[in-house]
């Protein structure tokens, strides 16, 4: 339960680090708060022959703060910005008063332990891509961008762009990902979150979540689902879509999600049979998208009037 | 820009409790092997490895992280605490008395890491004493929207302990956070 050996660079500034990234070298590994690589170091899962500790960077330590009425090309809105060496805790702490960020704040409630929070950052969260974690699970569910510099220059990936297969993402080996923009819901915009795993602080077996507006008429406007732990990546559930126009009725989104969760590609594995894991993800799913409306009725004075 | 190659021996110093400590150590040496081997500070504890358990608790500039996950010469220049040198704190008189009046501890494997994970979370940074009593209407004060029980859980989450079944410990805990230290 010891890494093996391998090469360490402490980098004090994004130049450099570009620079040493700039090889491509496929056996290098950025060390952020490592709480994600570190164990599976230990446990010889992973064992890069070179880390690149970006612990230094201060310029990727940027606090988060809210972008407001942001516009680039088609993608414009509210969104929040943070530092991809933002410790999970920070963000936790900034989301708990943050009353458009509440989403995020319910999902980094359940990741790892406070301990682990202390340390483990929300860039690496995300280029890690844990298919069962809540980090990209959210950053899906509420879309967004990263950005991802080079020696080559800077570019933008949005989230539904960036998770490519498990722990894959669009990250090229000479890029760092430097901040995350994720989208703000609208004021009055229902959300939710529902996870289970077997014990606190555990991978999720399947996490879900949601957010959705109303109309004028208490029949749902907007309804965006994210799941996790139920394929390579977080994935969107575009058929719940199906319930726009209509007022909550707990049969008809059970019919819509098991129609759903029927079609998804679920294999046994040692955590839960592919039979448990779809009954799972249908009632979490179900009960996500209830929780979500009742938000969004209690949210309905912050409805701009039509 | 800072290099070390694999395999090397490097001179690093970690100032840990308050003193320099100072060893050759290879770049993939664990900050809790440091602790451990090079300082003999035994009392934290070494369990999964891999960042459940939570006996490897430590402080790291205040902070309560896992020495296990942390990388010894990425740490160079923090203030490391353990919790030989917690023991020497004004608080922890109290935390010792809330442990052993309220049994919340049998073989002790992972009380060091539980004591750093409350000490840390409780103790008030600015006046370095647990935090003032509170009235009765004030034991479930909100913080971050969460009741003082769910606080507690949420502290001793990153704890896993195979004796006590954790009803002690959470007694132990919810007693320390009513507490006034400095005030004695």
């Amino acid at each position: 339960m010891k890494p093996s050996a391998f090469d360490y660079i402490r980098v004090e500034t994004v130049d450099e680090t570009l620079a040493v990234l700039a090889t491509g070298d496929p056996d290098t590994k950025i060390l952020a708060g490592g709480q994600s690589l570190l164990p599976m170091m230990n446990m010889r899962l992973a064992e890069p022959k070179r880390l690149v500790d970006i612990n230094g960077l201060r310029a990727l330590d940027l606090a988060p703060q809210p972008v407001l009425s942001a516009s680039m090309g088609e993608d414009s809105g509210d969104f929040l910005e943070v530092g991809a060496l933002v410790r999970q805790r920070q963000l936790e702490r900034y989301t708990a008063s943050e009353p458009r960020a509440q989403l995020l704040y319910t999902a980094l409630r359940y990741v790892g332990h406070p301990q682990t929070r202390n340390q483990g950052t929300v860039g690496g969260s995300l280029a890690h891509a844990d298919p069962s974690a809540e980090l990209p699970l959210v950053f899906r569910t509420l879309g967004g961008r990263v950005f991802l510099q080079s020696a080559r220059g800077e570019r933008q990936v949005a989230a539904e762009d960036f998770f490519q297969f498990l722990f894959t993402t669009a990250i090229e080996p000479d890029e760092l990902l430097t901040k995350i923009w994720w989208r703000l819901p609208e004021p009055h915009a229902g959300v939710a979150f529902q996870e289970f795993r077997r014990r606190h602080g555990d991978f999720a077996l399947v996490a879900v979540a949601c957010t959705m507006t109303l109309d004028g008429n208490q029949a749902i406007q907007q309804v965006r689902l994210g799941l996790a732990g139920v394929a390579d990546t977080p994935v969107l559930i575009d058929e719940v879509g199906a319930l726009v126009g209509e007022r909550w009725k707990r049969e008809r989104a059970q019919a819509v999600a098991a129609a759903a969760i029927g079609r998804l590609d679920l294999a046994d594995d040692m955590h839960a049979t592919a039979a448990y894991r779809r009954q799972l993800t249908t009632v979490l799913t179900v009960r996500a998208l209830e929780a979500a409306y009742r938000d969004a009725l209690t949210k309905e004075g912050l409805r701009p009037r039509s | 820009m800072q290099e070390i190659a694999r395999h090397t021996l490097t001179p690093i110093t970690l100032r840990v409790n308050g003193h320099p400590y100072r060893a050759a150590v290879e770049t993939r040496l664990l900050l809790s092997d440091f602790l451990r081997q090079e300082c003999g500070l035994t009392g934290t504890h070494v369990g999964c490895e891999h960042g459940v358990c939570g006996a490897c608790t430590v402080l790291v500039n205040g902070i309560a992280v896992r020495s296990c996950l942390i990388l010894a010469v990425a740490v160079a220049g923090a203030e490391i605490t353990t919790i030989e040198g917690l023991a020497r704190h004004p608080a922890f008189p109290a935390v010792y008395r809330a442990f052993t009046e309220h049994h919340a501890l049998q073989c002790g494997f992972c009380t060091p890491g539980i004591v750093v994970s409350v000490m840390a979370e409780l103790i008030d940074p600015v006046s370095q004493i647990l935090p003032p009593p509170r009235g009765p209407e004030h034991g479930a004060e909100a913080h971050n929207g969460q009741s003082l029980e769910e606080r507690i859980i949420e502290i001793l989450s990153g704890h896993l302990c195979r004796c006590t079944g954790y009803q002690g410990i959470k007694e132990a805990v919810r007693e320390l956070a009513q507490l006034a230290i400095g005030s004695q």
